[in-house]
């Protein structure tokens, strides 16, 4: 089989425990929706200064809402030491990987739209036909922060602190897409598609950075203790 | 050379003591920035030891993945440690002279903002290192993050020729060192400019009611403290750090010992 072919059979073996038990998914949506009333309650109660913050707010709960879904399907690879089957059983293990990026990215796109309309709600932001574009960025946003976290979840995958060490080792990692995701969404909310074309290519040259990074490493980095 | 090695902690302690003297002492005030110029003297230093320590790291970390030798791992870990200390006692200095020259301690300018996220990046590195015992697996691991890491430092360098901001362009690398007046004259003139024009508004307020008719100049207001506090951090935590590695071998060391005697006793 091809590393394609492997991939996408892991991604959907990724997707089918998610769609059976949808514990990562619910909780995820839990959290990050609950961040989101928290920094709304933070932030407000003044309209104008939530619909100014919501591109900055959706991102970071998304993010972190992101991180916990990567912790939380990581964790179920090493239960059962499944990750130890599939390590000696596939030719090219960087399909790991790139199946591992392949069900965040759906499964962090489901995540980041579910949250932006939960915003749209919440935050006030108005709704004008640009914004239509949102879906795509949010996909786009998903595919690079998946790809890197990807990588790093297998990483400190093994480390004691794991759960800290994720987002101490992601974030600083996550800063381009974190600005690019912000930044194309507020050019989207202000109807303005051409400001948001540079970050979009951010999003894209971020993505493509860390599937050849991924791709190089994994073998390196994934191995099993 | 055999005495020099000998008592070479001796003689790097001389030689720090006779710059930290000459900057805070030997030295004139800057014409524009006063004695707020001598934080320069370390703030700069630091930076530049942070850069050479997370290159040495990356060298350690690519030559560890090629020869699979823990020497090379040793000398990553080793170089980051210092490197992030020197991150930040660069961060904090450069933020006693924000305070003074900008009249903020922090801005969101591209330099600062790149500098802090590689801060926590070593940091992430570090905490790595120490949540994985087992040598080999932790050896492997921080290699990758070692080289991913460095990707930072260029950033870092390059974000005040990128994108504008506060903080003033490369002075060590400019292209302009080689006529020394002219130099000078640019330096002066990117420190009014950024003053007066490019700080945010209260450093700027602050930077133009030093600078108007009848006031001193931006480093005569009293900078005595901040200098000296920049000085403390700086040196304070190389001195901390040294302490630490002291106490940590003879630790193994006793460590050691304790393990060798179990051994001989049977």
């Amino acid at each position: 089989m091809t590393l394609a072919t492997d991939s996408l059979l892991l991604a959907g073996k990724d997707l089918q425990v998610e769609l059976r038990t949808r514990a990562a998914l619910v909780g995820t949506l839990t959290l990050g929706a609950g961040a989101l009333v928290m920094v709304g309650l933070a932030a407000g109660p003044d309209l104008g200064r939530l619909r100014e913050l919501a591109p900055a707010l959706t991102a970071i709960a998304i993010l972190f809402a992101s991180l916990a879904m990567a912790d939380r399907l990581d964790a179920i690879d090493r239960e059962n030491e499944a990750l130890e089957g599939l390590w000696l059983s596939l030719a090219d293990r960087r399909a790991i990987y790139l199946g591992k990026a392949l069900a965040l990215t759906a499964l962090q796109s489901v995540l980041g739209f579910s949250l932006w309309l939960l915003a749209l709600v919440l935050l006030d932001v108005p709704v004008g036909p640009v914004l239509l574009w949102l879906p795509a960025l949010v996909v786009l946003g998903a595919s690079s922060a998946a790809a890197a976290t990807a990588l790093i979840s297998a990483l400190v995958g093994g480390a004691d602190q794991r759960t800290v060490l994720l987002p101490v080792v992601m974030l600083p990692m996550l800063v381009p897409t974190l600005l690019a995701i912000v930044n194309g969404s507020r050019a989207l909310i202000d109807q303005d598609p051409g400001a948001a074309v540079g970050w979009v290519l951010v999003l894209v040259a971020e993505t493509a950075l860390f599937v050849g990074l991924g791709l190089l490493a994994y073998e390196a980095v994934g191995a099993p203790e | 050379v055999r005495v020099l090695a000998g008592r070479s902690g001796l003689v790097v302690g001389l030689i720090v003591a006779a710059t930290v003297a000459f900057g805070l002492v030997g030295v004139p005030a800057d014409r524009v920035q006063g004695d707020a110029q001598r934080i320069m003297y370390v703030h700069v230093p630091a930076a530049w030891l942070a850069y050479l320590a997370f290159f040495v790291t990356f060298l350690g970390s690519v030559g560890y993945l090629l020869r699979r030798d823990l020497r090379f791992d040793r000398l990553a870990a080793a170089s980051a440690e210092l490197g992030l200390l020197l991150t930040g006692a660069a961060i904090a200095s450069g933020a006693l002279w924000g305070k003074v020259t900008w009249g903020i301690w922090w801005d969101w300018d591209p330099r600062l903002t790149t500098t802090a996220v590689m801060f926590v990046v070593y940091a992430g590195y570090v905490l790595l290192r120490m949540s994985i015992v087992e040598r080999v697996r932790r050896a492997r691991l921080a290699a990758v993050l070692g080289i991913i890491g460095f990707a930072n430092v260029p950033i870092v360098h390059f974000s005040v020729l990128w994108w504008r901001g506060l903080h003033q362009p490369p002075s060590v690398l400019a292209d302009d060192r080689a006529d020394p007046a002219r130099d000078a004259a640019r330096q002066r003139d990117r420190v009014h400019g950024r003053l007066c024009m490019a700080a945010p508004p209260s450093g700027r307020d602050r930077a133009w009611s030093r600078r108007g008719p009848g006031t001193p100049g931006v480093g005569e207001v009293t900078d005595a403290p901040f200098v000296i506090a920049a000085y403390v951090v700086v040196l304070g935590s190389l001195v901390a750090y040294a302490v630490s590695l002291r106490r940590r071998a003879s630790s193994a060391a006793a460590d050691d010992r304790a393990i060798k005697r179990r051994l001989d006793d049977g």
